[in-house]
C-alpha cells in the first residue's frame, strides 16, 4: 500500500501525467505483490472509458465553447446590469452575478472565468477598481460555474459515486446560489469602505425590454439543461447534446458569433479536452480496483471509528483534506482520488453521497483559485497580467463565501439533501 | 515565432508525427459530430415519433471509447496531459530535459504493458457477444492496444524531438 | 484462496447469502479455502466481474450478465413462461437446470447451483389497474435496457421508454411515463409508489441468479473439496432463494397499503402467454434456445 501511494506522488511530482502516473504505480503495485492479477489492467483502463454517463462530458465542453463562441457574454453582463449595477461597487457585483447566471449554464469554472474576465477585469480597471480586487473577484466568482448545476465536475463524481447525475445536480444547487449571495455581500462591503463607483444603468422601459429579450435565450438554458435532467425527460448526455444543439442554433441565428465554419475546430477542441480527463478516469479505474482489493476504505471507516467521529465531525475532516488537495491536485483528478477512498467510509457513518458530492464540489471550487495548481487563477492572471499570487490575495476576501458555504454544508446535510429529496423522492 | 524554422524542427519524423497528429484529430472530430448527431437524432426519435434505433445509445459509447484511446495518444503529442508541473518547470532546463525524457520513457513502458496485456485480455473475452448490438465486444476493446500503439509513437517522436531540441532555447 | 465479487449492497439477500457461503465454505473445508467477499461493485460492474472470472483475477459472481457466460439462460427469462416461483426454482434445480447451467462450462465458467435473482416482475402505473393484455396497449412505460422486457411491453402494444434507474420516480411524477415494471423490493425502495396509483401482478417475468466459478479454479480443487464445494453452494443459493422470496413478499404487503393491487386471473394470464408467443418465438428462432428446450423448461417446473 505504502508501495502505491508512495509511487503515484513521486510520479505525480516528477511531472509524470496523473492518468500515466495512477497506471504506472498500478503497475509497479502488481509487479510486486499480485504478479497473477496484472491482466486485469486492459479490462479496468476499458472500464474507464466504457461509461454512457461521461459520454456527456465532450457533450457539455463543446456546448460551452458554443454558447462562449456565440457572444452570449456581452448579453448577460447587460441582462445583469439592469439589477444590481447602480449599487455602490455595481460593476463588481454585475460581475458576481453574471457569474452565478453563467453557472447556470456552463459546466465548467476555468471558460466562465475567462469570457466574463476578458469583459469584466478591464472594465473594472477602467472604473478604478484596484486591478488585484477586480482579477480576484472575477477568479473567485468563477467557482460558480462548477458548483451550480450543470457541472462537469458533478458529472464526473457521478460516475466515480454511481449516483443519479440529477440528484447531484440539485444537492449543489443551494450551495451554489449560496456561494453567490454571500459573494454579492462581500462585495457590497468591500465596495462601501472603499468607495467604488455606481454604474449609470439607463432604466428605460424600451431599453430593459431589448437587455431582457437579448439575454433570454441565455436564461432558458439552464431549465432545458437541468431541467430535463431532473425531471428524467432526458439523461446526462442527451441533455448536454439538446444543450449543446440549443447553444448551437441560438449562437448561429440568433446571437449569430458562430459561423459554421468554426465548428470543426470547437468540436475538435471539445474531444481533445474530454480524452484528457477521460484517460485519467480510465486509468485511476487501476488504481482504485487496488484501493478495493486491499480493503482500504474499510481501514478508513475503522479510523473514523476508533477516532469516534461522528458523522459531522467525519465530515468536516474529511472537508480539510479536499480543501487541501484542492491547492495541488487538478478537479477532476482530485474527485477521482477522493470519492473512492473516503465515500465507502462516510457511507458506512450514514453521510449522503449527495451531502459528500456537494462537499466535495465546492471543496474543490476553491482550489481553483489557491496555488500552486489552481486553472482559474492561471486564466485570470494572464487576462489582468498581474502573478497568480497577487490573483490569489485578491481573491482571498471574496473565497470567504466559499469557506463559509463549505462548512454550512459540513454542519447542515438538509442544504444538499432537502432538494433532491424533495423533488426526486 | 518567424522566419524559417530551425532545422531540428522540421525533421522527417516530426513532419510525420504532425501529419498523423492532424489525421488522427480530423478523425476525432467526424466521430464526436457523428456522436452529437446520433444523440440528438435518439432524442428527436424518442420525443417526436416515439421510436428509437435500438442500439444506438450502445454505439455512441462505442465510438466515445475510441475517440479516448485515440484522443489520449494525440495528448501526448500536443504535451497537453493534466500533471503537476511546479517542480518540474521550476528546475533548470538541463534537469528538466533529462526528467522529461524519463517521462516519456515510463509512459512508453506503461502503454507497452498494457499493449501486451490488453491483447491477452481481449484473446480471453473479446468474443463476448454484446448484448444489445450482437456484435463481439472485441471489436470495441481492440481501441485499447490501438490507442496504446500511436502513444508510444508519440512517445518516441516526442523523445527524438527531446533529443534534437537545444538546451538552450527554453520553448522547447 | 475464493474470491467473491458483486454489485449488491451489504443489506441484501445476495451480500448476506454470500457470507453465509462464506461461513459455511471455510468451517467445512477446514480452513483450505478462504472466501473473500467484495461487495457493491468494488472490483467493477456485474458485465465487468464477469469477464474478471473468465481470466480468473477474480474466482467467482453473481449477477444479470448470465448471457456473458451463456445465452440459453434467457430461457428463464422469456415472459409469462412460468406461473408460480416454485416453479421456476423447481425448473432450476431439476436436471434442466444442470443441462442448462453446465453449457456455460464452454465459455469458461462452472455454475454450482442456479436461484432467482428476487421476485416475479410486477407492473404499476397511474391510469388504470392492468387484467388483460388490452389494458397494457398504449401506456408508456419505463423499462430497463433488457431485450427480454423491452420487446415483452413491444409485444403487449406498450410503448418502453428507456430512463436511468435513478431518474425514474420524477419521471413518473412527471409523467413523462405512465408507468414501469420492477420486483416489489425496487418499488418500495425507490418510492416508486409515492407516483403510482395501480399495480398489477402481472408476474411476468423472473431473472435467474446462477453462482458463476472460474471453471479452472473449481477443476484444481482435490475431490474431497469439489464435493464440499458443490453443497456449499447449492445451500448458499437455496438460503438466498428462501430469503429473497420473503422479502419480497413483505415489500409487496407493504405495497398494499399504498397502491390499488389487482391479481391477473388464470384465463387472462393465457391472453399474455399468447400476445407474447412472438417473443419466445425470437429467441427460438435466432437460435438462443430450441423450441424443444422451452417445452423442457415448462415441463420441469411442473
Ligand atoms: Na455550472
Ligand atoms: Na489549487
Amino acid at each position: 500500500m505504502l508501495l502505491l501511494i508512495g509511487s503515484l506522488v513521486l510520479f505525480m511530482l516528477i511531472g509524470v501525467p496523473i492518468a500515466y502516473s495512477m497506471g504506472l504505480s498500478g503497475l509497479l503495485y502488481f509487479l510486486v505483490y499480485q504478479p497473477d492479477l496484472i491482466a486485469v489492467l486492459p479490462a479496468r483502463v476499458y472500464a474507464g472509458m466504457n461509461s454512457s454517463v461521461m459520454l456527456s462530458l465532450p457533450l457539455f465542453i463543446v456546448m460551452g465553447h458554443l454558447m462562449n463562441h456565440g457572444g452570449l457574454t456581452g448579453r448577460l453582463i447587460e441582462f445583469c446590469m439592469l439589477f444590481v449595477g447602480r449599487l455602490r461597487g455595481g460593476l463588481g457585483l454585475v460581475s458576481v452575478l453574471t457569474a452565478m447566471v453563467f453557472g447556470g449554464i456552463s459546466g465548467s469554472s476555468v471558460s466562465d472565468a475567462a469570457s466574463i474576465g476578458q469583459v469584466m477585469i478591464p472594465a473594472m480597471k477602467n472604473k478604478g477598481y484596484p486591478v488585484r480586487t477586480a482579477t480576484g473577484l472575477i477568479a473567485a466568482s468563477s467557482t460558480m460555474g462548477m458548483i451550480i448545476p450543470p457541472s462537469i465536475p458533478m458529472v464526473i463524481y457521478a460516475f466515480a459515486a454511481s449516483e443519479s447525475v440529477g440528484r447531484l445536480f440539485l444537492g449543489s444547487l443551494i450551495a451554489g446560489v449560496m456561494v453567490g449571495v454571500f459573494m454579492l455581500g462581500i462585495v457590497l462591503i468591500i465596495a462601501h469602505r472603499n468607495s467604488f463607483p455606481c454604474e449609470e444603468v439607463d432604466l428605460a422601459p424600451a431599453r430593459v425590454l431589448r437587455s431582457t429579450l437579448e439575454g433570454l435565450p441565455a436564461l432558458l438554458m439552464p431549465l432545458i439543461v437541468v431541467g430535463s435532467v431532473v425531471t428524467g425527460i432526458a439523461t446526462a448526455t442527451e441533455s448536454a447534446a439538446v444543450g449543446a444543439l440549443y447553444a448551437l442554433l441560438v449562437g448561429l441565428f440568433v446571437y449569430r458569433g458562430l459561423t459554421f465554419r468554426d465548428l470543426p475546430k470547437l468540436f475538435g477542441e471539445a474531444i481533445l479536452s474530454s480524452a484528457n480527463v477521460m484517460i485519467i478516469i480510465a486509468f485511476s479505474g487501476v488504481f482504485t480496483w487496488i484501493l478495493a482489493l486491499e480493503h482500504v476504505t474499510q481501514m478508513i471507516g475503522m479510523l473514523f471509528v476508533q477516532l469516534q467521529l461522528g458523522p459531522t465531525t467525519a465530515m468536516l475532516a474529511v472537508a480539510v483534506v479536499i480543501l487541501l488537495i484542492g491547492f495541488f491536485v487538478d478537479v477532476s483528478p482530485a474527485i477521482l482520488l477522493l470519492t473512492p477512498v473516503f465515500l465507502p467510509a462516510l457511507k458506512m457513518l450514514g453521510v449522503s453521497p449527495i451531502q459528500f458530492g456537494a462537499v466535495l464540489i465546492s471543496g474543490l471550487a476553491v482550489g481553483l483559485v489557491t496555488p500552486p495548481v489552481g486553472m482559474c487563477l492561471n486564466v485570470c492572471a494572464s487576462v489582468s497580467g498581474e502573478s497568480i499570487l497577487s490573483v490569489f490575495r485578491g481573491a482571498l476576501p471574496f473565497l470567504l463565501a466559499n469557506f463559509l458555504v463549505v462548512l454550512l454544508l459540513c454542519l447542515f446535510p438538509a442544504l444538499s439533501t432537502w432538494l433532491p429529496a424533495l423533488l426526486m423522492g | 515565432m518567424s522566419g524559417p524554422a530551425p532545422a531540428y524542427q522540421v525533421h522527417p519524423v516530426l513532419r510525420a508525427e504532425k501529419l498523423l497528429m492532424q489525421c488522427l484529430t480530423w478523425l476525432l472530430t467526424a466521430l464526436f459530430g457523428l456522436i452529437f448527431v446520433m444523440v440528438v437524432i435518439l432524442v428527436i426519435m424518442r420525443y417526436g415519433f416515439n421510436s428509437t434505433i435500438v442500439g444506438g445509445s450502445e454505439a455512441t459509447v462505442m465510438m466515445f471509447i475510441y475517440t479516448t484511446a485515440l484522443g489520449a495518444a494525440v495528448d501526448i503529442a500536443r504535451g497537453k496531459h493534466i500533471r503537476i508541473d511546479a517542480l518540474i518547470d521550476s528546475l533548470p532546463p538541463r534537469a528538466k530535459a533529462w526528467l522529461e525524457g524519463i517521462n516519456l520513457i515510463l509512459i512508453g513502458i506503461l502503454q507497452a504493458m498494457l499493449l501486451y496485456y490488453s491483447i491477452e485480455w481481449i484473446s480471453v473475452v473479446g468474443s463476448s457477444e454484446d448484448p444489445v448490438l450482437h456484435i463481439a465486444e472485441g471489436l470495441v476493446e481492440v481501441a485499447i492496444p490501438i490507442g496504446c500503439a500511436f502513444a508510444i509513437l508519440f512517445s518516441i517522436t516526442r523523445l527524438i524531438a527531446l533529443i534534437m531540441t537545444p538546451l538552450a532555447d527554453p520553448s522547447n | 484462496n475464493f474470491k467473491f465479487a458483486h454489485s449488491q449492497p451489504d443489506s441484501s439477500v445476495r451480500h448476506k447469502s454470500m457470507l453465509f457461503f462464506k461461513e459455511a465454505l471455510e468451517k467445512e473445508s477446514k480452513g483450505r479455502i478462504s472466501v473473500e467477499v467484495f461487495s457493491g461493485s468494488q472490483l467493477g460492474s456485474e458485465p465487468e466481474v464477469m469477464d474478471m472470472v473468465k481470466m480468473g483475477t477474480v474466482q467467482g459472481t453473481r449477477g444479470g450478465a448470465f448471457t456473458k457466460a451463456n445465452k440459453k439462460f434467457l430461457i428463464y427469462t422469456l415472459p409469462f413462461l412460468y406461473d408460480s416461483t416454485d416453479a421456476v426454482l423447481k425448473a432450476m434445480r431439476s436436471d434442466f437446470g444442470t443441462h442448462i447451467a453446465d453449457a456455460a462450462k464452454d465459455n469458461g465458467y462452472y455454475i454450482p447451483a442456479t436461484g432467482v435473482a428476487g421476485g416475479f416482475r410486477v407492473v404499476t402505473n397511474n391510469k388504470h389497474a392492468i387484467n388483460t393484455p388490452d389494458d397494457v396497449a398504449g401506456l408508456k412505460i419505463r423499462t430497463p435496457g433488457i431485450e427480454t422486457i423491452i420487446k415483452t411491453f413491444e409485444a403487449l402494444g406498450a410503448s418502453p421508454t428507456s430512463i436511468p434507474y435513478g431518474e425514474v420516480y420524477m419521471a413518473l411524477k412527471m409523467g413523462v411515463a405512465d408507468g414501469q415494471e420492477n420486483p416489489p423490493s425496487n418499488i418500495s425502495v425507490m418510492k416508486f409508489y409515492e407516483a403510482q396509483k395501480y399495480l398489477s401482478l402481472l408476474n411476468y417475468q423472473i431473472h435467474p441468479d446462477p453462482l458463476f466459478v472460474n471453471l479452472k479454479w473449481y477443476e484444481s480443487l482435490p475431490d474431497d473439496l469439489k464435493t464440499v464445494f458443490d453443497k456449499v453452494s447449492r445451500e448458499a443459493m437455496e438460503w438466498s432463494d428462501e430469503h429473497w422470496l420473503a422479502s419480497e413478499a413483505d415489500y409487496l404487503k407493504f405495497l398494499g397499503d399504498k397502491l390499488e393491487v389487482n391479481e391477473v386471473s388464470a384465463d387472462n394470464r393465457a391472453k399474455f402467454v399468447e400476445k407474447v408467443r412472438p417473443v419466445w418465438d425470437f429467441y427460438i428462432q435466432n437460435g438462443t434456445f430450441s423450441e424443444d428446450e422451452v417445452k423442457q423448461a415448462i415441463e420441469a417446473g411442473k
